[in-house]
């Protein structure tokens, strides 16, 4: 009666490890705010914007961009999220080393870029699909003011190198 | 000859050519003398007697119910002109606001994407003088 027990159990192991394989992770949609960030929404001063297609279309319509050249980058992002909160140098390193870890282990996420700037930290990541960047999004520490953001530009093929002409025209 | 008259104008009557005059004539004379040769004529003329007093009666207005209506009449009009003015403005208040915080919103990007930028100005840079000091290193003799 053991060995029955131990075979019937032994096989649903089995069996639900392969199925599970082959089920796609539920965090894999969404951008990197919505994956890693959803549970952070009860700290302090916590604001999120999302910036829709529609959105940005209204918005080019009205012709508010300050350069053509934020219309032109613009137009290749269908979803824009920004999302804030006051955070201590302290917990927002706690917050960034468990988001850090948690992309290491997802491997949806590969680490772009890391820039120090006036104290501040900022973590750049890109997402990709069949080599198109499909979402570019940066974390930045601000420990002189207190601040945790995370910014996410979402598209189907984001050109990174078009943003950097932005400092030459200013 | 005031008989001959009164035929005369029943002709003209039944062919609907009488004035108003006329058929006061041909009622004060049927209502003072009887004659047997124009019976259907009286008969007539009182049928139409009896439909005149029950006709419904023209609705007058008095003087006073006339200033109300138009007093109510401007009531309504004033009420409109105030909710559509309100109205128009709330419209203009909402759209203002919308175009203010759409100039917030896309200048929170555009200041994301500056950030962005200098940070890969940066780093190229960076790379460039790291890729330059390499090429300067030159093999020891």
């Amino acid at each position: 009666m053991k060995k029955v027990i131990l075979f019937v159990s032994i096989l649903l192991l089995t069996a639900n490890v392969s199925f599970s394989q082959d089920t796609p992770s539920p965090a894999s949609s969404g951008s990197i705010i919505d994956i890693y960030f959803k549970s952070y929404n009860s700290e302090p001063e916590y604001r999120s914007t999302d910036i829709t297609e529609e959105m940005m279309n209204k918005i080019r319509e009205k012709g508010t961009w300050g350069n053509p050249k934020f219309d032109k980058f613009m137009r290749q992002i269908k979803l824009y999220k920004k999302l804030s909160f006051k955070s201590n140098k302290e917990h927002s390193e706690q917050i960034f080393a468990n988001v850090e870890a948690a992309i290491k282990k997802d491997r949806l996420y590969k680490p772009y870029f890391k820039w120090n700037k006036d104290g501040g930290q900022s973590y750049f990541y890109i997402k990709s699909n069949d080599n198109k960047i499909t979402e570019f999004s940066f974390i930045t520490i601000m420990p002189d003011r207190n601040i945790f953001t995370v910014s996410s530009f979402n598209g189907d093929n984001i050109d990174i190198e078009t943003i950097r002409s932005f400092t030459h025209d200013k | 000859m005031e008989q001959d008259k009164i035929v005369l104008l029943l002709e003209k009557y039944w062919k609907a050519e009488t004035t108003l005059e006329e058929e006061k004539i041909i009622k004060k004379y049927l209502a003072t003398n009887q004659d047997k040769n124009l019976e259907e004529n009286y008969n007539w003329f009182k049928v139409i007697e009896k439909a005149q007093s029950i006709a419904p009666k023209p609705i007058e207005h008095s003087g006073k119910s006339n200033g109300a209506f138009k007093l109510t009449l401007t009531k309504i009009a004033a009420s409109v002109i105030v909710i559509t003015a309100g109205f128009l403005w709330g419209l203009n208040y909402y759209n203002r606001v919308q175009a203010e915080k759409d100039i917030v919103l896309s200048k929170q990007v555009e200041a994301d994407l500056i950030y962005v930028a200098e940070a890969l100005d940066q780093g190229y840079d960076n790379l460039n003088e790291s890729k330059d000091i390499l090429l300067d290193i030159k093999p020891l003799k």
